[in-house]
């Protein structure tokens, strides 16, 4: 019989490589774990990496990317302005800030060795989504986890003015999400299947590379949002009304504190290690969105802003019948509003940002 | 609080730290007393009132049965200590079974009796403590066991957390004196147990639980699926639920083990048994062994008329049966299993012992298979309907809506070929045989590989139900 009574030292070496063990293991198989299939989320990141070296331009962002913006059409656009450019949407429903470094993070960790651009929405740091428990411990949120998100939401949290307690149990959150991407814990059997029959045809990606028209490829709510729309137009024309007139104003000092510079400086840098270009968006969404600006107008963004939240300077993208529902476009409004990203991306061509 | 919940993992740890923190034994019991209920409120707490009552009757009745000059006879005392234990048994497991029952019987006869059942919730291990407690009550009446003086020892017996909701069923003979000294450190098989929990965890929630996304299904609406896709779900239920039981019980036996403690050993790689009466030496032993000692032995056992033993045989199996649930499909399961070991003494063992090796493999596993059937489904009709359709070969692998996919047939034998691997290989052996430092790596990186495949939500054993 083995006796167990060793001097402490050969119990903590023990421990230590059983530890390193673990942690070598869990690495290797995580790197085997794919996206999400949610909103084709995992069949794009297959097809760009099946073929990235045929992109110049990606997107990354919420539902407002993945609807508003159509690499056809603004590759078309800058075709007939002189810039021949190939671009790929990750645009995805309910996409954060975290979640699209997350994806950027891995799509730079391919090395597309043409990119030259990339362009992240800069909206959606508020992890209301991530709040909610029925998000958690889904595919999606487990995978975006990562050690420099997890890390990164963990400090944000510390900045905000909600109570401690609230703080504490959403950090909790977080840890348990970090664990679990890290250990892959039931990830198995879904990145096994993935593999052995790949749920979306990468025919349709190849298509429409990452753009799905609410139209054609509605989400699980978007019928209601769009009927609610329909049936009561004067809210939406009064937000849009409300926008128009907006000049500038105090901003809550919450909104601004929700973005944490320092990591968009570590974005920019990695965008840049990579070889390209970082610039960030703001779709047409009625909102004013006045942190944003406060924080261009002082110069703090690691990056130009091309905003087009602004019914004076884009009036066609507020038009109702350019509209799916009050927040997303439909595809005409995504057509108009991809060649408006045209121009102003082939003038930003024309004239580079700091020359 | 589930053996594969972290949440157990942390319970656990803090017990295994403070228990032998401790040096003193009774201390130690103490600790494990209260660990044990703590674990038990996690369920109900308000059945732990129920586990203490019960505790304390058996405890008394033996106490008085025992004394020099008991008031009223032993027997009585006996009777005492049984039929408390029963009439538990029988209110929070059987009562809206007999009464719905009885119900059906006289509205078949014709007089229509509304039944008044109670939905009694019924109490997470009651089958398995019960069954413990009166094999001691039994123990020390036939005079097999001297009666513990300590309460606090019983109710430990009773109530120790790592087999208290789904056993092992241990005696009282092998577990109370092991309370009686110290358990020493130096003396648990921290590696074996290491790797029996991992083992246990990996069966649970990694195979049985997976497994159990293919078979819920099939199992909640067969009208929906082809012929061949029923059998493959009874296959994969009949990998189930042996690696969710034996799982559980790997990882009872193990979490016992790291605090000094030997349980009873459970399984012994069933399905590779030749023969039915194989099988039930080899399947749930601690169930099967305390049928044999205290219903079929005391019934006449072998050394009646052979139409004496058979009826025996019958009633054992059927009242295993209605152990493992109030409903008629187990009470169907139990007599498919007493019919097949009537048929096997009554000379088919003979026949069965003179057939080829496959042959006899084969019999048990298709035998067992079917019988799983029954025992899976929610009733007996379903269980019945189900067995029909997977001999309905028109329309064997088409004409329904769903199928169950071909990679599960593939894991099916994949699972199979490892079982008989496992039982010719012996992995929990091998990996004792390692030096310290390649089974700190092995056992780091097995952690690390079993992880990503357990299927995660609440999946309760199968075997908390009985």
């Amino acid at each position: 019989m083995k006796r167990n009574v060793y001097p402490l030292p050969r119990h903590s070496v023990l421990a230590v490589l059983a530890l390193l063990a673990f942690m070598g293991v869990a690495s290797g198989l995580r790197a085997w774990v794919p996206w999400s299939e949610s909103s084709d989320l995992a069949a794009r990141v297959r097809y760009f990496a099946a073929h990235r070296d045929e992109f110049e331009v990606l997107f990354f962002g919420s539902s407002q990317v993945r609807r508003s913006l159509a690499p056809a059409v603004i590759d078309a656009e800058l075709q007939r302005r002189g810039h021949p450019l190939r671009s790929f949407s990750f645009g995805t429903e309910g996409m954060n800030g975290y979640e699209a470094d997350a994806l950027l993070e891995d799509v730079l960790d391919m090395r597309p060795r043409r990119l030259t651009w990339v362009f992240v929405e800069l909206r959606y740091w508020h992890l209301d989504g991530v709040a909610d428990p029925r998000n958690h411990f889904t595919d999606r949120m487990v995978h975006w986890h990562t050690l420099r998100q997890t890390a990164a939401v963990l400090r944000s949290l510390g900045g905000r003015t909600e109570p401690l307690a609230h703080r504490i149990w959403r950090g909790w959150v977080h840890l348990q999400h970090g664990f679990w991407h890290f250990t892959s814990l039931g990830q198995g059997a879904r990145s096994l299947s993935v593999r052995v029959d790949p749920p979306v045809p990468a025919q349709r990606i190849a298509a429409e590379r990452g753009f799905a028209s609410l139209d054609e490829w509605p989400s699980p709510h978007a019928e209601e949002a769009r009927s609610r729309f329909l049936h009561a137009l004067d809210p939406y024309r009064q937000r849009v009304a409300r926008l128009s007139r907006f000049r500038g104003g105090a901003v809550h000092s919450e909104l601004t504190d929700r973005i944490d510079l320092d990591f968009l400086r570590s974005q920019a840098q990695r965008v840049r290690a990579a070889g390209a270009e970082l610039v960030y968006f703001v779709t047409a969404i009625p909102d004013a969105a006045p942190e944003l600006r406060e924080l261009e107008r002082s110069g703090s963004l690691p990056a130009p802003l091309l905003s087009f939240n602004s019914p004076a300077r884009h009036p066609e993208l507020y038009r109702v019948d350019h509209r799916y529902d009050g927040d997303h476009l439909n595809r005409r409004g995504a057509e108009v509003m991809s060649r408006a990203f045209a121009a102003r991306f082939a003038r930003m061509l024309e004239d580079p940002p700091g020359r | 609080m589930l053996f594969t919940e972290a949440r157990f993992l942390l319970f656990f740890a803090m017990v295994f730290s403070a228990y032998w923190a401790l040096r003193r034994n009774d201390l130690r019991k103490h600790l494990l007393l209260a660990a044990s209920y703590i674990f038990y409120s996690a369920w109900d707490w308000r059945f732990l009132f129920l586990i203490l009552g019960s505790t304390a009757i058996n405890f008394f009745a033996v106490r008085i049965m025992t004394s020099p000059e008991p008031p009223l006879s032993r027997r009585f005392w006996l009777w005492l200590g049984l039929a408390a234990n029963l009439t538990t048994l029988g209110f929070f497991k059987y009562f809206d079974f007999f009464v719905e029952s009885a119900s059906g019987l006289l509205d078949w006869l014709g007089l229509s009796v509304p039944a008044r059942t109670l939905h009694v919730v019924l109490p997470v291990g009651i089958s398995f403590y019960t069954f413990q407690s009166m094999s001691y009550t039994v123990d020390v009446y036939r005079g097999r066991l001297a009666p513990t003086r300590s309460f606090a020892d019983f109710a430990l017996f009773v109530s120790f957390f790592p087999q208290l909701v789904a056993g092992p069923i241990v005696r009282a003979s092998t577990f109370l004196p092991q309370l009686e000294r110290a358990r020493s450190f130096a003396s648990v098989e921290v590696r074996r147990c290491l790797a029996l929990f991992l083992l246990g965890f990996f069966k649970k929630a990694c195979v049985a639980d997976q497994l159990a996304v293919a078979v819920d299904p099939v199992f909640a609406s067969p009208e929906r699926f082809a012929p061949a896709s029923k059998w493959l779900a009874a296959c994969l239920y009949h990998i189930q639920i042996y690696c969710d039981f034996s799982g559980y019980t790997d990882m009872a036996l193990a979490t016992a083990g790291l605090l000094g403690y030997r349980l009873t050993r459970n399984f012994d790689f069933p399905y590779l048994a030749r023969s039915m009466r194989e099988f039930w030496r080899r399947w749930h032993i601690s169930l099967s062994s305390w049928f044999r000692d205290y219903l079929y032995v005391p019934l006449g056992g072998n050394r009646v008329p052979r139409a004496h033993m058979f009826l025996n045989l019958w009633i054992v199996f059927l009242l295993c049966g209605l152990w493992h649930g109030a409903a008629w499909n187990f009470v169907l399961w139990g007599a498919l299993h007493g019919s097949l070991l009537a048929v096997e003494r009554w000379g088919g063992g003979r026949w069965l012992d003179a057939a080829p090796r496959p042959l006899q493999h084969l019999y048990v596993s298709v035998a067992v298979l079917l019988a799983w059937v029954v025992f899976r489904s929610p009733d007996l009709a379903s269980g019945l309907t189900f067995l029909a359709g997977m001999f309905r070969f028109h329309g064997w692998a088409s004409e329904a809506p769903e199928t169950l996919s071909a990679a599960w047939a593939a894991l099916a034998l994949a699972l199979a070929g490892a079982h008989v691997a496992a039982a010719r290989w012996r992995p929990l052996a091998r990996v004792e045989s390692l030096p310290d430092w390649g089974f700190a790596l092995a056992y780091g990186g097995a952690v690390a590989m079993v992880l990503p495949w357990v299927v995660t939500g609440h999946n309760p054993f199968i075997y908390f139900q009985f």
